[in-house]
C-alpha cells in the first residue's frame, strides 16, 4: 500500500463501487420464494455411459476410489470418471466455494453431517424418477436426502460408532467396557492401574466433531439439541448439563484428555496404549491392523455399545450420499455412475474394498459382512444410532459448540454457564428452518 | 496481498525514469517515457484489477446486502440490508476477539520478525564471512517451504508429549502445553510466524545493504568509530527506506494471518488463534457470506489505515 490511489482513480472505484451496488438493487428487488423446480421428468437410460465425470470425494475415499471405479469404465469403454479428493475437514466449504463460483464437477461425495446445508444451497439435481428404490436403503439415511420434496442425493453408504477399547488391557485389568454413565470410572480407574494415561478417548479437536460427540451425550441423556419441529435450538436444558457435566467430569477427573487424541493421533495414542478406548465408526480395526498388522485388532480390540445414560444408548449414525449438480456437464453420465454405486453387489464390493458400509439394506446379508465379529455390534448399533440435527444452521452451530465446550473442559467456565452462552449464540444463528 | 505490494513497490520505482526525464530539459521526452512506463505497467494493471480490484469492488457492494447460501447460485436475488452487517459485526464478540487476536499477532510478530531479520542481515553482511550462503539459504528455506508441510511437522512436534517436550524433558524442563494452553497456542503460531516470515525481512535487508558503499563504513572506522555505533548511526538511518518497505510488508502479512494459525491451532485454544481472516474464512464456511464479506472489508481498512500510517512515520526527513 505504497500510496492511496490517485484522486482520479479514487473517484472511479468510488463510482463503480456505487454502480455496483445500484445494479445490484435494480436487478435484484428481492429474492423470489420457494422456486422448486418442477420435479425432474428426466429419465436415465440403460445405454452405457459416455464422456468424463468429474466426481469430488473426500480424504481416504478418495484415494481408493480410482481403483473401484476402473470397474465402472470396463463396463462402459467410453467414459472416464476424473477423481478429486478434498480432505473432509474442507469439505462443506470446497463445495460451496465451487457452487459459488460456479465452477462446480458433475458429481459429488456428500457427507452426513453437512449434507442438510449443502442441498439448500440448491445447487444438486433432483433425483430422476426411477434411477433408484428408496425403500431399499436405509430409513434414515433415503430421509436425509431429501429436500424440498423431492429426493436430491442418493445414500451411499452408512454407519454407526460404537465403544472400541483395548480389550486385552481391559481383560488384564478384569473389567468390562462401561454398560452405562456409571461404569465410566470403574472402567477408567482399573484401565489407569493397567498403565493408561487416559482411558477414555474423546473427541478433543473442539470443532464440529466435539459437538457430534456431544451429540450422543444429549440423547443418551434423554435430551436433544434441537426441538423437534426443527425449529429452534434446546441446548440450555436440564437432560443437556447432566450430558455436559458427563462429558467435562471425564476430563476435569482425569480419565480423558482436553489436549488428544486428534484426528491423526486416534491410531498412535490407541497403539500406544495411551488412550483406552475411543468411539469411532467400523473402520477402525480395519485402521489399526493397517497400523500394526495383520491380526492386531482381532487380539487387542473389544468392541461394545456406546454407554449408556438415563435416556439409553445411541451413538452416532453417519455415511454419506451422492448428488449430481443441477449445472453438471454430463449429468447422465453422474447419474450412471451413482445408479452404479448404488447396486448392492458394488456396495458390496466397496466394503471389501474400503471398509465402507452398504446403505442398502440387502447388502447387510452377505456373509462377508454377516459373519464380522465387529460388525455385529455396529449392526445392533444402527437401528438405536442417532444424526445430528439436519438442520443448514447446524454446521455453525455445532463448531460454536464444540469451542464453547473447550471452555468447560479447561474449567474456564462451569457447564451450566456454558450451555446458556451456547444457547444464546445458537439462537442467534438460528436453525435454518422457519 | 504480498504480490500486490510489491506491485505498487514496482510503480514507484518505475516513475523515476519519468521523474529523470525533466533533467533532460527536452520537450516531449517525458509524455513518452511515461507512455513507455504505463506500457509496462498495463499488465499489471490488468492482473491486479482483474484478480483484486473488482473482487474487492463486488466484496464491497455485497457486504451490503444479506447474500447467503441460498443466493450463491443466483447472487442477483438478494436484499439490500444497508449498513446492518458492519453494525452486527462490531456487536459480535467474536469478531471483537478476532481482531483484539490479529493485534498481539502483529504487535509482537512484527517486532520479532523485523527485529531478527534485520540482526541477521548485519550478521551476514558484516560478520559471517565464510558460511554466508549457507546460512542465508538455511534462513531463507522456511521461506520457499511449503506452509501445510511444515506445519504438520510444528504440529507434530509440538504436541503435548511430542518430541520438542521430550527434548526439553531430557534437559529437565517441563514443557508447556503448546497447543492446548491459550497464551502458549498464541506463542506457537507466532513461533511458527517468525520462522516462516524472518527470511523475507532479512533478504530485503541484505539488499539494502548492498546498496551502502564499502567505502562510508571505511571511513567511519578510520574516524574511531566502533561497530555499535556504526550500526546505530549509518546502518539503521541508511537502512530507513528498506526499513520502510520490510515494516508494511511483514506488517500486511501478519494483518492477514492465517494459514499458520489454520493449520497450527484451528483458531484455538479457545479462540485464542482466531485471526480476523480466519474468522472471515469460518464464515464463509457456515454461508454466512454477507457477514463475511463485511468482515473481509473491516479487515482490508485495517490494513490501508496501518499502511498509510506508516509511510507517514516513516516517510524519509528533508
Amino acid at each position: 500500500m505504497s500510496a492511496l490511489p490517485s484522486r482520479p482513480l479514487r473517484r472511479t472505484l468510488l463510482v463503480s463501487g456505487v454502480a455496483l451496488t445500484a445494479a445490484i438493487v435494480l436487478a435484484g428487488c428481492g429474492r423470489a420464494s420457494g422456486d422448486s423446480e418442477a420435479a425432474a421428468g428426466t429419465v436415465v437410460g440403460d445405454d452405457a455411459a459416455t464422456g468424463t465425470v468429474e466426481f469430488w470425494a473426500a480424504g481416504a475415499e478418495g484415494e481408493a476410489l480410482p481403483a473401484f471405479f476402473e470397474e465402472f469404465e470396463k463396463e462402459n469403454p467410453d467414459v472416464t470418471v476424473n477423481v478429486t479428493s478434498i480432505p473432509e475437514s474442507e469439505f462443506a466449504t470446497k463445495v460451496s466455494a465451487a457452487v459459488a463460483a460456479g465452477n462446480v464437477p458433475d458429481a459429488t461425495f456428500l457427507l452426513s453431517q453437512s449434507q442438510a446445508s449443502m442441498l439448500a444451497t440448491d445447487a444438486f439435481a433432483s433425483v430422476p424418477d426411477g434411477l433408484v428404490d428408496g425403500d431399499a436403503f436405509f430409513d434414515n439415511m433415503w430421509d436425509a436426502a431429501q429436500y424440498d420434496g423431492a429426493a436430491h442425493a442418493v445414500p451411499w453408504y452408512t454407519y454407526a460408532q460404537a465403544f472400541y477399547y483395548r480389550k486385552d488391557l481391559a481383560d488384564a485389568a478384569g473389567v468390562e467396557p462401561p454398560a452405562t454413565w456409571d461404569d465410566y470410572a470403574a472402567f477408567a480407574k482399573a484401565m489407569q492401574a493397567q498403565g493408561v494415561k487416559f482411558p477414555i478417548g474423546l473427541s478433543v479437536e473442539w470443532n464440529e466433531y466435539t459437538a457430534q460427540q456431544f451429540n450422543d451425550f444429549s440423547i443418551q441423556a434423554g435430551g436433544s439439541l434441537i426441538s423437534d419441529d426443527n425449529a429452534e435450538w434446546t441446548i440450555d436444558t436440564p437432560e443437556n448439563l447432566a450430558a455436559l457435566e458427563t462429558f467435562t467430569n471425564l476430563i476435569l477427573d482425569g480419565y480423558a484428555s482436553p489436549d488428544g487424541p486428534t484426528f491423526l493421533d486416534t491410531v498412535p495414542w490407541f497403539t500406544s496404549g495411551q488412550i483406552g478406548a475411543y468411539v469411532n465408526g467400523p473402520w477402525f480395526p480395519s485402521w489399526l491392523d493397517e497400523a500394526n498388522g495383520e491380526g492386531w485388532s482381532s487380539e487387542n480390540l473389544g468392541v461394545a455399545l456406546n454407554a449408556a445414560g438415563p435416556g439409553g444408548s445411541t451413538s452416532a449414525i453417519g455415511g454419506g450420499s451422492l448428488a449430481v449438480f443441477e449445472d453438471a456437464k454430463n449429468a447422465d453420465a453422474a447419474w450412471k455412475l451413482v445408479r452404479w454405486m448404488s447396486q448392492p453387489e458394488n456396495q458390496v464390493a466397496w466394503y471389501e474394498r474400503f471398509g465402507n458400509l452398504p446403505a442398502v439394506e440387502a447388502a447387510w446379508d452377505e456373509p462377508v459382512i454377516a459373519d464380522d465379529p465387529f460388525l455385529t455390534v455396529i449392526k445392533e448399533a444402527i437401528p438405536m444410532a442417532s444424526a445430528v440435527p439436519a438442520v443448514p444452521g447446524w454446521l455453525e452451530v455445532s463448531a460454536m459448540l464444540g469451542s464453547e465446550m473447550e471452555r468447560a473442559a479447561r474449567g474456564q467456565a462451569t457447564p451450566a454457564e456454558v450451555l446458556a452462552a451456547a444457547q444464546a449464540k445458537a439462537d442467534a444463528i438460528g436453525t435454518g428452518v422457519e | 496481498m504480498t504480490s500486490s505490494t510489491l506491485t505498487r513497490g514496482e510503480t514507484r520505482t518505475s516513475r523515476l525514469p519519468a521523474g529523470d526525464a525533466r533533467s533532460h530539459g527536452r520537450r516531449g521526452a517525458r509524455p513518452r517515457q511515461s507512455l513507455v512506463a504505463w506500457i509496462f505497467l498495463v499488465p499489471t494493471l490488468i492482473v491486479v484489477g482483474l484478480f483484486t480490484v473488482v473482487p474487492g469492488l463486488f466484496a464491497l457492494a455485497f457486504s451490503f446486502t444479506d447474500i447467503g447460501l441460498r443466493d450463491i447460485r443466483d447472487p442477483l436475488q438478494v436484499e439490500v440490508v444497508g449498513t446492518e452487517n458492519f453494525t452486527a459485526l462490531l456487536a459480535n464478540p467474536d469478531f471483537l476477539r478476532s481482531i483484539g487476536n490479529t493485534v498481539l499477532f502483529v504487535v509482537i510478530g512484527v517486532p520479532l520478525t523485523i527485529g531478527i531479520g534485520l540482526a541477521l542481515a548485519i550478521l551476514l553482511g558484516s560478520g559471517i564471512r565464510r558460511l554466508r550462503p549457507v546460512f542465508r539459504a538455511a534462513i531463507y528455506l522456511p521461506v520457499i517451504a511449503n506452509i501445510v508441510a511444515a506445519s504438520v511437522i510444528w504440529k507434530y512436534a509440538l504436541t503435548y508429549e511430542g518430541p520438542v517436550n521430550e527434548a526439553l524433558a531430557a534437559i529437565g524442563v517441563a514443557g508447556p502445553n503448546w497447543l492446548g494452553d491459550p497464551a502458549w497456542g498464541v506463542t506457537s503460531v507466532i513461533l511458527l510466524t517468525v520462522w516462516r516470515n524472518v527470511g523475507t525481512a532479512m533478504v530485503l535487508f541484505l539488499a539494502g545493504l548492498q546498496a551502502v558503499p564499502e567505502e562510508v563504513y571505511e571511513a567511519a572506522a578510520i574516524d574511531g568509530a566502533g561497530p555499535w555505533r556504526r550500526i546505530v548511526h549509518m546502518t539503521l538511518p541508511l537502512l530507513r527506506p528498506t526499513t520502510l518497505l520490510v515494516t508494511v510488508l511483514i506488517t500486511v502479512m501478519y494483518m492477514n494471518i492465517f494459514e499458520e494459525p489454520y493449520l497450527l491451532t484451528g483458531g484455538g485454544p479457545l479462540d485464542s488463534t482466531r485471526s480476523i481472516s480466519l474468522w472471515v474464512y469460518q464464515q464463509f464456511g457456515y454461508g454466512n457470506i454477507a457477514a463475511s464479506m463485511a468482515g473481509s472489508f473491516v479487515l482490508i481498512l485495517l490494513v490501508a489505515v496501518v499502511s498509510v500510517v506508516q509511510f507517514r512515520m516513516l516517510r524519509p526527513k528533508h
